[in-house]
């Protein structure tokens, strides 16, 4: 008995396209620039189905910011659950950024030139070297803390990021975020001036060793409700 | 005085043919029509016989007084032949005799002096030769006590209160339910409908509203009373439709689905001399089968309730 649904869109990639995204006015699928960047879809790696995004960067020590992802923007809701699953190949040292996923904000909702960043979920080596999610905050400049310092994201192996966002000018605003449906943040607060909302799905680098760094990106969703790691997507 | 057994009835009987083989012919009843008192359709004793044993005993237009004859309506007094036993019905008065001798005069005799005694006539009244050969009726205390006929149909209506159990978070939901018994005997056919609604509840992480029909068709038995109470129990088997619709999905649905289970009841009806009278049960269904639920992005949600455990109050009709 199918009593409905809370995901507003989804993308499991499996018509081996980008339509998911790119047919959507406004979203887009894109590395830049390209070359090196690249960034198609793939049946090298799937987390659920046969096929997946694979975004791959060059950004080497010499290089400035690469960049390869995957936009929704615009007519996305006031609060809503955000879901993607990640693959690393292997790990990366990373020398100035590596992020994931990401928030940005218009100070203007009709003036696309207002664009800006909000918030970033990156990768950050720990002292072992292994790999750990980190949350950036560009208004303040800083990470964010964290309910468990340094979370560790695996190689090799499919993790889920998701997250609650609710973008109010008022202190009901919130960001909360689960690695493996494993609660990181919950930050409350005025979020974005205005109530526009990008998300993205991304693999943006700098300084990162080795230079080429492979981020495959599957069964993405917005939902009105928690998708968590058992959660399903599309019948 | 608490009234005697049937077993009593054979030293009633002697009294009786003794009384009766005394009495004269009835002359008062002359001109009446036999069949406009006495009818049904007993073959031992035919309700000739009865007439014949009842005319010396109370006079024909007594009887017609007495029994509020009125024209074109049946007969006032029925007599019924039930094989090992006979009923006779006079007077809105009712009385089985045992009597599996099947004694036919005899039972023709007892119907007499019992419709004689149920229509309240006075055999001393019945005429000089009848004054003085019978003696004073005294069979009411020796009449052997007879239960009231059962209704053919009983017809219950109750609200009930339905808790869903095993299938999320348990709900409770208001409804109504009609139950309708076929027969007299301590074993017969029930069928019925329920509704109940609207139950909240949630599963998953999805909050729902369920609208429940029930149709059951049992077999009640009768248990033997405790005092004025009339215990009974139930089993059969129930097939529930269950409307359920999301309250908190961006995309819902109202969906209908069926399960089917069996169903125990207990109940007690409390006895009255109207034809009504209340009654309350508890009864529980189990669905095995009960449908699966899913939903974006929760996915499998489990089964609906598959336990139904509930009470009903309410009206009980006893229709003859």
């Amino acid at each position: 008995m199918d009593l409905g649904s809370n995901v507003l869109w989804s993308s499991t990639f499996e018509g081996n396209n980008f339509l998911e995204w790119t047919s959507l006015d406004p979203g887009a699928a894109n590395a830049m620039p390209s070359p090196p960047n690249t960034i198609e879809v793939s049946s090298t790696y799937a987390h659920r189905g046969r096929h997946a995004a694979v975004l791959t960067i060059d950004a080497g020590s010499d290089g400035g910011q690469q960049n390869a992802g995957l936009t929704r923007r615009g007519s996305l809701p006031v609060e809503a659950y955000y879901s993607a699953w990640y693959y690393l190949p292997r790990t990366i040292t990373v020398g100035t950024f590596w992020v994931l996923f990401k928030f940005r904000l218009r100070t203007d909702a009709a003036d696309p030139a207002s664009d800006d960043e909000l918030f970033d979920l990156d990768l950050v080596n720990t002292s072992d070297g292994s790999l750990a999610l980190a949350i950036y905050d560009h208004r303040t400049g800083a990470n964010l803390a964290l309910a468990t310092p340094d979370p560790v994201v695996p190689v090799s192996v499919w993790f889920q990021l998701e997250a609650f966002y609710r973008n109010a000018q008022d202190s009901s605003g919130r960001l909360t975020v689960w690695l493996d449906g494993r609660q990181v943040v919950d930050l409350e607060g005025p979020m974005a001036p205005t109530p526009w909302v990008e998300w993205d799905a991304v693999n943006v680098g700098e300084k990162l060793t080795p230079s080429t760094a492979v981020v495959a990106i599957d069964d993405c969703a917005i939902s009105l409700s928690r998708v968590g790691p058992t959660g399903t997507i599309s019948e | 005085m608490r009234p005697r057994r049937a077993s009593r009835a054979p030293g009633l009987v002697l009294g009786l043919s003794v009384t009766l083989a005394c009495a004269v012919e009835a002359t008062a009843a002359e001109g009446i029509d036999p069949g406009v008192l006495v009818g049904g359709d007993s073959q031992c004793p035919t309700p000739a016989a009865v007439w014949q044993n009842l005319a010396p005993l109370v006079p024909g237009d007594v009887l017609l007084d007495r029994l509020r004859v009125t024209r074109g309506a049946g007969p006032p007094v029925q007599v019924f032949d039930l094989g090992s036993s006979f009923l006779v019905i006079a007077a809105h008065r009712v009385r089985e005799y045992p009597e599996p001798a099947r004694a036919c005069a005899e039972r023709a005799r007892f119907a007499a002096v019992f419709i004689a005694i149920a229509t309240g006539a006075d055999p001393a009244s019945a005429g000089a030769a009848v004054a003085t050969n019978i003696p004073p009726v005294v069979a009411p205390v020796a009449l052997p006590p007879a239960a009231p006929p059962q209704p053919r149909l009983r017809l219950e209506v109750g609200a009930t209160a339905t808790a869903g159990l095993g299938g999320g978070a348990p709900t409770v939901a208001p409804g109504v339910a009609v139950r309708a018994g076929f027969g007299q005997s301590r074993l017969v056919p029930v069928a019925a409908v329920a509704f109940a609604g609207p139950a909240n509840g949630s599963v998953g992480g999805v909050d729902t509203r369920q609208w429940q029909g029930t149709a059951d068709l049992d077999l009640r038995a009768g248990l033997p009373p405790l005092g004025a109470a009339r215990p009974y129990f139930e089993l059969g088997a129930v097939v529930e439709v269950l409307i359920e619709r999301p309250t908190n999905l961006s995309t819902a649905a109202s969906r209908a689905s069926y399960a089917v289970g069996p169903r125990a009841a207990a109940g007690v009806r409390l006895g009255s001399a109207h034809s009504w009278s209340p009654f309350v049960s508890v009864h529980g269904a189990w669905f095995p089968g009960a449908p699966k639920q899913f939903a974006l992005p929760a996915g499998d949600l489990g089964r609906t309730a598959s336990w139904n455990l509930g009470a009903t109050g309410g009206v009980s009709w006893g229709l003859r």
